[in-house]
């Protein structure tokens, strides 16, 4: 095992050259999540066929057409919301299941998702004049990484310990649940349904503001885990290990961590509760490139923003003019292949 | 490592649960003087409108707490033992929310059906559910790996009993206070459909307390002294399917009793499980009684949710058997 | 169907002189102002879509507007329904664009529309649907219905139908007043019993008729929040001289308070007792002129042209 780590690299600084094959898979999900974006561009209620499509992204200066409109205005920014959504919750996810060593952990494991419901809830509900709009995935974000801060330090016991975070997160996640059910059972109707729509189907009324910002969330947070693939390699095998090849562990997974935070509550403030993409991306990219963490996270983040274009472009075509969430769609298809999976695992 | 404090503490749960029980009848949104309360039980007079009020809205309510809170408590304590697990719930291995998605599912997709299949649903989604979860967590006696393979589970059938209510809007109304876990809402009589189930889920429990008490030494140790393991697990898995069924049919799914009530009774009945099984049923009635109080009363003149207030109740004691558990 | 919508729109353009060139691009406007804003939108709209089915759509076919889309409730296996519109409208020709909550925006522009209307909630989308057609907000849930109704009418260009609205509801509210003196001593109290608690709602702009009316309330009722649930023990509070009371058809509302309804608790209610309860139809109107009139028709023949009992008395 560590002899493969130690393997010299043509390319230190680019970690996923290191195996052509691995090269080779990245380029094959790019072209397929470049296929799928482009069907993805001619799916919908409004008609629309590829030729068209391109013809409108081309010529810029049709802007002004119905045409135009639907497609920068709704299809474009909600593909790239889809796209860098997935992304940031299969890093996210990815980065959880390293840091506890437990391939069922997901990305609202420490409360993030349900802090970041209850907070818009509580604002919504009880003082829906304190915010202006724009601020409202601020306030899920500061809400997501309050619990999340909450349940890291609960479960703090020189460095993070893996089974407490979890357990705690569980339970944790379960009360804020139930606070947010009392919300939405007592509160005036009208504002909790805005606050419902907010938090579900937040893609259908995904703009450029949420591209930009969850763009920034990705470059600030997950950018940097290119680079950090020795570190998780290192982890992966046991805090003991790591220890010993001179890793300041604690430092390494609370930074980690918070990435991996940033990440979740980024990506519900902007794109909604999305648990599911965070389980499943990880594991499909564990097929190709095994737990190789320099191959492991682009591959994630591919299969990551593959799946939400995929669940969005389903939930859209489906039943319409009714929209699945994407999230939902992602549940179905990726939950009975997540039991197979593991279930193949168990029998190892 | 038998009995603790003897006769003393079975004395107290039933005080316990007299004293609750006319708490329960006693107070709530309306205020009704305790001798009117007395007297609506011994001399009950119909035209009265508060003795209907005692009668007719708050004793029902009082005994589907009662069924609804010891079908969670014993399902709990059958699961804890079966899977090893000091964490183990209904709700928390998504047995709940599988029995929710197979009644919703059932109500509003299937046609021709009416509330009396409620039961048949909500017991095929709780043995669904539950056959997920084993098959996710494995044999593996690893308490997080159960929690979480509950979490997905849950997660997985919240999903599709959302996309399903969100496809047909019209059934939100009429299930939405049912999901959160209501116990006012299954009406002013005990369904008749109720005994047989209850009936044969207990019945199952106490056929397999020898098996399960020889299993807390271990499996292999278990298998030594012949008891049959494929048994034991398979009359626990229909008593744990039986009873959260039968709860969920109730009430909705109510979550965090079938994990606080088993470790309440060892506290004060020990480990020896022909004793918890006796106890957990008394202290889950006691626990649902005490938390409809609550929920009838926080807010009073509104009513809260049964199941809101046991996951604030339940969620922090998790959170704490957790930290003490794990060092 | 097609036809009447499509000679609308021959008349329109040709009324306005201008070609079938350009959805509304030369279509004259005017400026439309409300607490929501100031909006410019055209002076006969060609194609209106609805953001909501209970108030909006229901009100723009009552003004004599057949929207072009509309959202609605979607139940499994069957079409759209346009809550409040059907049966009592022809609604062929509305296109379904989705939930009320989550309306399909692409479905929306496939339609082109030149104005959509939407409730107060629909401030998160307007930047978007602003992009399609001028979106103009309506109170129709902060004001009464009088109010968002004369503000829709001004906006689609039907003052007169509107008026000839108001014209009977106000002729039923001064025939209320000529046979019933001192209306504030009667009590009435508009709830929906569910299996387990009540609400107080008045659907179909029954609590507005009160008001118009000037029946009164019972104190308990005063002092309440609305759109809570209550426990069914409190029902006693609310013994008024008469309890109005919904059912909806679809949900079987009646069998699943069956229980409730024969417990002393409620027999012994003073409107029960005295045949002063009214069970009504939830789905009959929506929160319209026209629901305001039925309501007021229902009242008017309930309590003011039959005998009745007071408390008081």
């Amino acid at each position: 095992m560590s002899g493969r780590l130690t393997t010299p690299r043509r390319f230190a600084w680019l970690p996923w050259v290191g195996r052509p094959i691995d090269l080779l898979s990245s380029l094959a999900l790019v072209l397929v999540l470049l296929g799928m974006a482009a069907y993805s561009l001619t799916v919908g209620s409004y008609p629309m066929s590829l030729a068209q499509a391109w013809a409108q992204l081309l010529g810029g200066e049709q802007l002004a057409s119905a045409q135009g409109n639907v497609l920068w205005e709704l299809r474009l920014p909600r593909i790239l919301l889809a796209i860098l959504g997935g992304a940031a919750m299969a890093l996210a996810g990815l980065l959880m299941q390293s840091l506890t060593r437990n391939p069922l952990a997901a990305p609202g494991l420490v409360g993030v998702e349900a802090g970041a419901s209850v907070t818009m809830l509580l604002i919504l509900v009880i003082w829906p004049s304190a915010l202006p709009l724009q601020l409202y995935p601020l306030a899920a974000l500061v809400g997501g990484l309050a619990v999340a801060v909450f349940v890291v330090g609960l479960s703090w016991r020189r460095g993070i310990a893996p089974l407490r975070l979890i357990l705690v997160g569980v339970g944790l996640t379960a009360m804020l649940g139930a606070v947010a059910d009392l919300l939405i059972t007592y509160g005036n109707i009208d504002r909790v349904e805005s606050a419902l729509m907010w938090l579900g189907g937040s893609l259908h009324r995904g703009g450029w503001g949420q591209v930009q910002s969850l763009t920034l969330w990705l470059l600030i947070a997950g950018l940097p885990l290119l680079f950090c693939h020795r570190q998780l390699n290192l982890l992966q095998l046991g805090e003991g290990v790591a220890l010993s090849r001179g890793l300041n562990v604690p430092w390494v997974m609370g930074l980690l961590l918070l990435c991996s935070v940033m990440l979740t509550a980024a990506a519900v403030a902007n794109v909604g509760v999305m648990t599911f993409v965070g389980l499943v991306a990880p594991h499909l990219a564990r097929q190709l490139c095994g737990d190789r963490h320099g191959a492991l996270i682009p591959l994630s983040a591919l299969f990551g923003a593959l799946l939400v274009l995929l669940g969005d472009t389903l939930g859209r075509a489906l039943f319409p003019p009714l929209q699945l969430p994407a999230g939902l769609v992602v549940a179905i298809i990726g939950a009975p292949y997540l039991l197979v999976l593991l279930a193949r695992q168990r029998n190892r | 490592m038998s009995r603790k404090w003897g006769w003393p503490v079975w004395l107290l749960i039933m005080t316990g649960i007299a004293c609750a029980s006319i708490l329960h009848l006693a107070v709530g949104a309306k205020s009704i003087p305790w001798v009117e309360v007395w007297q609506a039980l011994t001399a009950y007079d119909p035209s009265n409108s508060d003795h209907s009020v005692i009668q007719g809205s708050r004793l029902p309510r009082l005994w589907v707490a009662m069924v609804v809170g010891a079908c969670l408590g014993l399902a709990g304590t059958v699961m804890q033992a079966v899977g090893d697990n000091p964490l183990a719930d209904p709700g928390i291995l998504g047995i709940n929310s599988g029995a929710a998605l197979f009644v919703v599912f059932g109500l509003l997709v299937l046609p021709g059906n009416n509330m009396s299949m409620i039961p048949l649903f909500a017991f095929s989604g709780a043995l669904v559910a539950a056959l997920g979860v084993m098959l996710l967590a494995g044999r593996s006696h690893n308490p997080v790996r159960l929690t979480l393979s509950g979490a997905v589970m849950a997660a997985l059938f919240s999903s599709i009993t959302a996309i399903l209510l969100l496809l047909d809007q019209q059934g939100l109304d009429s299930l939405r206070r049912w999901l959160t876990g209501s116990l006012g809402i299954s009406g002013a009589v005990l369904p008749h459909w109720l005994w047989p189930y209850l009936l044969i889920g207990m019945l199952l429990c106490l056929c397999n307390v020898r098996a399960l008490n020889t299993y807390r030494l271990g499996a292999q140790a278990a298998a030594s002294m012949g008891v049959n393991l494929l048994r034991m697990r398979l009359m626990s898995l229909a008593a744990v399917v039986l009873l959260s069924g039968c709860a969920v049919a109730l009430a909705g799914p109510i979550g965090f009793v079938g994990l606080v009530v088993p470790h309440a009774a060892r506290l004060l009945v020990g480990n020896d499980l022909r004793h918890l099984l006796l106890a957990t049923p008394l202290i889950g009635a006691l626990l649902l009684i005490l938390a409809d109080v609550v929920a009838r009363t926080l807010v009073s003149p509104y009513e809260l949710n049964t199941g809101i207030v046991t996951a604030l109740i339940g969620g922090p004691i998790f959170v704490a058997l957790v930290l003490r558990k794990l060092k | 169907m097609a036809v009447t919508v499509r000679a609308f729109f021959l008349a329109a353009c040709a009324s306005l002189g201008v070609g079938l060139t350009g959805p509304a691009a030369a279509a004259e406007t005017k400026v439309f102002e409300n607490s929501f804003g100031r909006v410019e939108v055209p002076l006969a709209p060609r194609c209106v879509v609805s953001l909501h089915d209970l108030s909006l759509t229901t009100q723009l076919l009552e003004l004599g507007v057949k929207p072009c889309g509309s959202t609605g409730r979607k139940k499994l296996f069957s079409d759209a329904l346009f809550r409040g519109a059907q049966p009592r409208f022809d609604v062929a020709g509305i296109q379904y664009i989705g939930s009320h909550q989550a309306p399909d925006l692409e479905a929306i522009a496939a339609l082109q529309p030149d104005l959509i209307v939407g409730l107060s909630y629909h401030a998160e989308l307007k930047e978007k649907l602003d992009k399609i057609a001028p979106v103009v907000l309506l109170p129709a849930r902060e004001a009464d219905i009088k109010t968002y109704a004369k503000e829709l009418a001004e906006l689609v260009g039907k003052q007169q139908r509107y008026q000839e609205l108001l014209a009977e509801y106000q002729w039923i509210v001064s025939e209320f007043a000529k046979r019933v003196k001192e209306p504030g001593r009667i009590t009435v109290t508009t709830l929906e019993v569910y299996p387990d608690g009540f609400q107080l709602i008045g659907r179909s702009g029954m609590d507005d008729v009160i008001a118009d009316f000037g029946l009164g309330r019972v104190a308990a009722y005063r002092e309440a929040r609305q759109n809570v649930p209550y426990s069914l023990e409190r029902i006693g509070d609310f013994n008024s001289d008469f309890i109005i009371d919904t059912y909806e058809e679809m949900l079987d509302s009646e069998a699943g308070t069956a229980a409730f309804r024969s417990s002393p608790q409620w027999q012994s209610l003073f409107a029960v007792q005295n045949r002063q309860f009214l069970y009504l139809n939830r789905s009959r109107f929506a929160d319209t002129m026209q629901g305001m009139i039925g309501s007021a028709y229902l009242l008017m023949s309930h309590i003011a042209e039959r005998g009745y009992k007071l408390q008081q008395d």
